[in-house]
C-alpha cells in the first residue's frame, strides 16, 4: 500500500528530496569553496593593495594603494618579461598538444596489433609528470650527463642541416628557427599531452560505429570521414582540453617559483600577491579568449 | 568507376600473387593500407622510444659502477652491473620507510579525494535546480585558477589553524598545522586538494551518463538518497573511480608543491628528493660515514652527484611504475571508454 502511495506522488516529491539530498552532500565542497578558494582569492587581492608584514603568523597590513602593481610590472628586473615570454611560450604549446594529442589519440584508436601496448606506453607520460623528475628525465634525455662529447656532435650535425637548408636551400630563417623550435619541443609535448590524449580517445569511443558504416555506405572517404564525422564529435573536447591544456601549462611555469620565493624567500608578501593578481588575470585572459575563438566551431551533437 | 569495379571483382581471391602483373594488381590494392599500416608503426616506435628512453637511461644509470660513470665505452650497458650507486641512494632517501609512509599518506589522500569528488559530483549531476547547477561555474573556476596564487592566505590559515576561534578560547592560542600532513587531508575532504575540481567534473559527467531509472527503482524500493548513492551508484562507477584513483594517486604521489609548502615532512619521498637534490654535496658528506669503505665514494665530484640524483628519481618513480604496470589495463580501458566524456 505504501509503495502505491510514494508512487503516486513520485516526480515532484522525489526530484525534490533528491535536490536537498544533494545539497546536503554538496556542502562538504561547499565550505571548501568559501574556506579554502573565494576566501584567499578575496585575501589575495585584498593584500595585494596593502604592504604586508608578518609577525609570528600575524598579518600587518598596511593600505599602499597601487605601490604593489607599480612595483611589480614597473621595477621588478624580470616579471614583466617572464609574464610576456610565459604566455608566448604556452601558446604555441599549447595548440602543438591539442593537435599532437588529437593526432595520437586516432592512432591509438585504430584496430592493428599491439595496441595495448601503444597505449600503455602512450599514457606512460601521465604517471612521469613531475617537475622535479621531468627536469631530470628531459636532461637525461637530451644530452645525459655522460656522453656530452656525443650531444656535441649531435648539435654540430644538426647546425650543419640548418645552415645547408638557410643557404643552400634558401628557406627563410624565421621559417626554420620556428621549425627548430618546434622539434625541440618534442619531448616537451608528448610529455605534457597523456591527459588529453586520454580525453580525446574516450571522445572518439563515445562515437557510435553505425555513424561510420552510414558514412561508408554514403561512400566517403577515409579523409572526408575524419572531417566531416570524427572532428564534429570530438569538438567539445577540443574545448575541454583546450581549457585543462592551458591551464597545466601555466602551473608548470617557472614563474610559480618566483612568486613563492618573493613571498617565503625574500619576505615581500605585497609583491608575491600582486604578482599572483596579475599572474590570475593574465591566465583568466588567455582562457576565456581561447574559449571564445574555439567556442565558435564547436559543435554540439544535443 | 573503372578501379572500383576492378577491385571488387579481385577482392574474393586470396591467393598471393605470382607474376609481376599480379603483384602490380596486389600493390595497388594493398598498397595504400601496407603504407599506412607501416607508416603508423614508425609512428607509434618513434613516439615510444622519446617516451621509454629516458627511462632505460635512468635504468642503465643506476647499475653502472661509479668509477665507469663518464666512460664513453659504456653510454647504455655498464659493463660490470653494480648496486653501488643504489645503496648510497638508498641511504639518501631512507628508502624503505619513506616508500611505506608516502604510500601510506598518498593512498589516503587518494580515498578522501575519490569520495569528495564522486559525492560531490554525483550531486551536480543530479540535482536539478538552476541555481545550484549555476555553481558548477566554481568547479571550473578551480580548475582554471592556479592554485599558486591562493598560497599565501592558505598557508596563513593553516599557520594559525582555528575553528570559529574555538580553539583559541580553550588552548588560548591558534593550532600551527603546518608540517602536518592533516593540512592535506583536510583540503581533500574539502574537495579542494591538488586538481579536485577535474576530478568533480570527471565524476560529474560519468554520473550524468548512468540512466536515472536506477534511481527512481532504487527510491520505489525504499533506499534513501545515500544508500542509493553508495549501494547502487558507486559499484557501477567503478571505471571512474579507477580513472580518479590513478590520477589523483600519481599526482599526489609526484606533487612537490602542496608537499613543501604545508607539509614540508621529511619522510614523504618527494620532499626528500627535493631536499637532497637542492644541497647534493653536504647530504652525499652526511651520510659518508654509513657507507661501507670500499665503495667508490666521491661526494664532491659533479658527475657522481649527477647519476647519485639519477638513481635517486629512478628509486621514487619506481612504486608508481609498479603500480602502473599492475593497474594499466584497468586504467587504460575505464579512463578511455568511460572516464572521461567531455
Amino acid at each position: 500500500m505504501e509503495n502505491t502511495k510514494k508512487k503516486k506522488k513520485k516526480p515532484s516529491s522525489f526530484y525534490r528530496r533528491q535536490d536537498r539530498w544533494g545539497l546536503i552532500m554538496m556542502s562538504p565542497w561547499l565550505i571548501g569553496t568559501v574556506l579554502f578558494f573565494l576566501y584567499p582569492l578575496v585575501q589575495v587581492i585584498i593584500y595585494s593593495f596593502n604592504d604586508i608584514t608578518l609577525e609570528l603568523g600575524n598579518v600587518n597590513q598596511t593600505w599602499a594603494g597601487l605601490k604593489n602593481y607599480i612595483y611589480v610590472l614597473r621595477v621588478h628586473a624580470t616579471f614583466y618579461q617572464d609574464i610576456i615570454s610565459i604566455f608566448a611560450k604556452t601558446v604555441p604549446n599549447t595548440i602543438l598538444i591539442i593537435f599532437f594529442s588529437l593526432f595520437a589519440a586516432v592512432l591509438l584508436n585504430g584496430k592493428y596489433k599491439f595496441r595495448g601496448v601503444a597505449r600503455v606506453l602512450f599514457f606512460l607520460p601521465i604517471i612521469l609528470a613531475t617537475d622535479l623528475i621531468s627536469v631530470e628525465l628531459s636532461t637525461v634525455a637530451l644530452s645525459g650527463a655522460n656522453d656530452s662529447k656525443v650531444a656535441a656532435e649531435g648539435v654540430s650535425g644538426a647546425l650543419m642541416v640548418v645552415n645547408f637548408l638557410i643557404d643552400g636551400v634558401g628557406l627563410p630563417r624565421e621559417m626554420i628557427s620556428t621549425l627548430l623550435g618546434v622539434i625541440s619541443n618534442v619531448f616537451e609535448v608528448i610529455k605534457l599531452s597523456g591527459v588529453q590524449i586520454l580525453i580525446f580517445l574516450a571522445g572518439l569511443q563515445s562515437i557510435s560505429p553505425s555513424m561510420y558504416e552510414v558514412a561508408k555506405m554514403e561512400g566517403a572517404t577515409a579523409y572526408e570521414t575524419f572531417w566531416k564525422v570524427t572532428l564534429p564529435t570530438v569538438s567539445p573536447m577540443i574545448l575541454t582540453n583546450l581549457v585543462y591544456t592551458i591551464t597545466d601549462n601555466l602551473m608548470r611555469t617557472d614563474l610559480v617559483d618566483v612568486i613563492q620565493t618573493t613571498a617565503f624567500g625574500q619576505a615581500q608578501y605585497g609583491y608575491s600577491a600582486a604578482m599572483s593578481v596579475v599572474f590570475l588575470v593574465c591566465t583568466l585572459a588567455l582562457v576565456g579568449i581561447s574559449v571564445l575563438i574555439v567556442g565558435k566551431v564547436v559543435f554540439y551533437n544535443d | 568507376m573503372i578501379k572500383k569495379n576492378k577491385s571488387a571483382v579481385a577482392a574474393p581471391k586470396k591467393r598471393l600473387p605470382r607474376n609481376l602483373e599480379e603483384w602490380s594488381i596486389w600493390m595497388k590494392r594493398k598498397g595504400a593500407g601496407l603504407f599506412l599500416s607501416i607508416l603508423r608503426y614508425a609512428l607509434i616506435i618513434c613516439i615510444g622510444q622519446i617516451i621509454l628512453m629516458p627511462i632505460l637511461k635512468m635504468v642503465s644509470a643506476t647499475f653502472m659502477s661509479p668509477n665507469e660513470v663518464g666512460n664513453p665505452v659504456s653510454t647504455w650497458i655498464p659493463s660490470e652491473f653494480s648496486i653501488e650507486h643504489l645503496v648510497v641512494a638508498f641511504k639518501l632517501l631512507d628508502y624503505p620507510k619513506a616508500v611505506i609512509y608516502t604510500i601510506a599518506t598518498t593512498g589516503l589522500q587518494m580515498i578522501l579525494q575519490i569520495l569528495s569528488a564522486a559525492i560531490t559530483g554525483y550531486s551536480f549531476a543530479r540535482i536539478r535546480s538552476k541555481k545550484i547547477q549555476k555553481l558548477f561555474a566554481i568547479v571550473i573556476l578551480t580548475i582554471v585558477v592556479p592554485p599558486s596564487v591562493m598560497t599565501l592566505p592558505r598557508y596563513l590559515f593553516f599557520r594559525n589553524f582555528d575553528i570559529f576561534g574555538i580553539i583559541t578560547a580553550i588552548t588560548g592560542n591558534p593550532i600551527n598545522l603546518l608540517g602536518n600532513p592533516v593540512t592535506l587531508y583536510l583540503l581533500d575532504i574539502f574537495g579542494m586538494g591538488l586538481k579536485a575540481g577535474l576530478y568533480i567534473y570527471i565524476f560529474r559527467q560519468f554520473f550524468r551518463g548512468l540512466p536515472r531509472e536506477l534511481e527512481e527503482a532504487a527510491h520505489m524500493d525504499g533506499c534513501g538518497f545515500v544508500g542509493t548513492l553508495f549501494r547502487i551508484i558507486m559499484p557501477n562507477a567503478v571505471p571512474g573511480i579507477i580513472t580518479v584513483g590513478v590520477l589523483s594517486f600519481v599526482w599526489n604521489w609526484n606533487d612537490t608543491y602542496y608537499a613543501n609548502l604545508f607539509v614540508g615532512n621529511k619522510l614523504n619521498l618527494m620532499v626528500k628528493l627535493t631536499s637532497v637534490s637542492g644541497d647534493m654535496q653536504n647530504t652525499l658528506w652526511a651520510i659518508h660515514s654509513k657507507i661501507p669503505g670500499d665503495y667508490y665514494f666521491i661526494h664532491n665530484s659533479v658527475l657522481y652527484q649527477s647519476s647519485i640524483l639519477t638513481t635517486c628519481s629512478m628509486l621514487v618513480i619506481l612504486p608508481l611504475i609498479v603500480l602502473y604496470m599492475f593497474i594499466q589495463k584497468r586504467f587504460v580501458e575505464s579512463a578511455s571508454n568511460a572516464g572521461i566524456v567531455g
